[in-house]
């Protein structure tokens, strides 16, 4: 693939930026993706749940 | 648009893997969705907000797996590299973060419009000269004279190459 130099120049810089970022966010904690995680968990817990739960016999 | 091409997203999101070890795992649906939207906003001028929204939407189709929120932050951010070089590092770095919160959906097109609203005279005020070392870059110099004050916060028209 061969991009022009313009579009390369933006690509190495966008790079650049991205691994800055992904620095930041290890860095931080990740705000996001770590908001992001707990919903996925949460997610998953929530169907396991759903999945595992019977319902109740009474033996009344 | 035009100097972000598909192809360049792409490679972004697989670097950015690379270095965490992780498959640049994908979407395949999204993916499509995503580089229909892109490529339809590529070929166009498109003024610095509305190529936000691109990045933004492209976001939210979550066509990549790992990384999805630094790609397109990246690209947002490095779109608007030239005018950060001319803002004090504070008010950059404002705006930085500020363009990486709305492409990921963490804020709303309000409070980005009232970032830009808020930073436009220190854009006007603020000559062109870059005072962090960057490789040189005539065309857009020359360039960067030429367009009409009417359009500070539009996308750099080298962009459009």
């Amino acid at each position: 693939m061969t991009l022009d130099p313009e579009a390369d120049r933006f690509l190495r810089a966008a790079v650049k930026t991205g691994l800055r970022l992904q620095r930041n966010e290890i860095a931080g904690g990740g705000s996001k993706g770590a908001g992001s995680n707990l919903q996925t968990l949460q997610r998953i817990k929530a169907s396991l749940r759903k999945r595992t739960s019977k319902p109740k016999t009474t033996c009344d | 648009m035009a100097a972000v091409p598909w192809d360049s997203v792409l490679t972004i999101n697989k670097a950015l893997c690379q270095v965490q070890k992780t498959e640049p795992l994908t979407n395949p649906k999204a993916l499509e969705k995503a580089q229909r939207l892109w490529e339809k906003a590529v070929p166009s001028s498109l003024p610095l907000i509305d190529a936000f929204d691109v990045c933004r939407e492209a976001h939210e189709l979550s066509a990549f797996l790992f990384n999805n929120g630094n790609t397109f932050a990246a690209v947002g951010h490095t779109v608007v590299e030239r005018q950060l070089r001319s803002l004090p590092p504070l008010e950059a770095q404002i705006l930085r973060t500020t363009i990486g919160h709305y492409i990921c959906g963490l804020i709303g097109r309000r409070e980005l419009q009232q970032v830009l609203r808020h930073l436009d005279p220190l854009f006007k005020s603020e000559p062109a000269a870059a005072p962090i070392p960057a490789p040189p870059e005539p065309a857009h110099q020359s360039q960067a004279a030429s367009p009409p004050a009417s359009v500070p916060l539009g996308l750099p028209r080298e962009q459009r190459a």
